[in-house]
């Protein structure tokens, strides 16, 4: 059988996530198992939080496989921002194969504790 | 064929087995799993994002492995949850290695979300090479 050029199609894996809000953040998590900091992406451009990393295949392809249950590829997920999330101040961490991204969201919309003086 | 001891766990994972075949689209549990075999050593990988490697238990019997554990929901109280698709709660696996391995050499490691365990097969279950005399 000749032997073709890999041409390398990358596959695309859609990352599972949790978002859930806080009085302060919307917290978002994404499972990204396989991914290190190296080639994690994080990027906000034009109201858009980007998510990507590549998930690769260990070098070594002579291994004979018995069970293949998962696919390598690249994780990659697009998530339109509100204008509720002050952009400047979005962090992130990876964490066990775990994206963690804070939306710290604007002051303005921060629920405020108003005291009650007694009268 | 060979005759082998009533295996508990290979009865439930022939009766999952039937149940995938009745039910149409053959389903994984949780977690998936990859197993390769080289240099008489079998690799299993399993994709398991975000869990606490005390909460991981494997255990080998005969020729499967069973990975079970627990995900805790990231949940905290006082939240608004917007979206909600991360597995999380109790699992249970069993991995059919293709092998007898040596219980004494297996090793296990976490990093990544991604657990490896690297089960050497058994002597036994080594290809033997048998010279003519």
């Amino acid at each position: 059988m000749a032997e073709e050029k890999q041409t390398n199609e990358v596959k695309k894996i859609v990352p599972p996530v949790d978002i859930y809000e806080t009085d302060n953040d919307i917290i978002l998590l994404a499972d990204m198992p396989g991914v290190t900091k190296e080639n994690l992406q994080v990027d906000v451009n034009n109201d858009e939080l980007t998510i990507s990393g590549m998930f690769l295949e260990d070098e070594d392809n002579n291994a004979n496989k018995l069970i293949k249950e998962y696919i390598y590829g690249q994780y990659s997920r697009i998530f339109t921002l509100s204008d509720v999330i002050a952009q400047d101040k979005i962090s992130a961490k990876l964490d066990n194969g775990v994206l963690t991204v804070t939306l710290p969201k604007q002051e303005k919309v921060k629920p405020k504790k108003i005291e009650i003086e007694a009268g | 064929m060979r005759l082998a001891l009533w295996d508990p766990f290979r009865e439930i994972a022939m009766i999952q087995r039937a149940l995938d075949s009745t039910f149409g689209t053959p389903r994984i549990t949780y977690p998936p799993v990859e197993v390769t075999d080289k240099d008489d050593i079998i690799t299993v990988k399993a994709i398991l994002p975000g869990v606490d490697k005390s909460k991981l238990d494997l255990t080998v019997l005969g020729d499967t492995l069973t990975i079970s554990g627990e995900k805790n929901p990231p949940a905290t109280e006082g939240v608004t949850y917007i979206r909600h698709e991360r597995p999380y709660g109790k699992f249970r696996k069993l991995v059919e290695l293709s092998y007898n391995v040596d219980q004494d050499k297996i090793s296990a490691t976490y990093s990544n979300g991604i657990l490896t365990v690297t089960l050497p097969k058994a002597e036994s279950a080594k290809p033997r090479q048998i010279s003519v005399e």
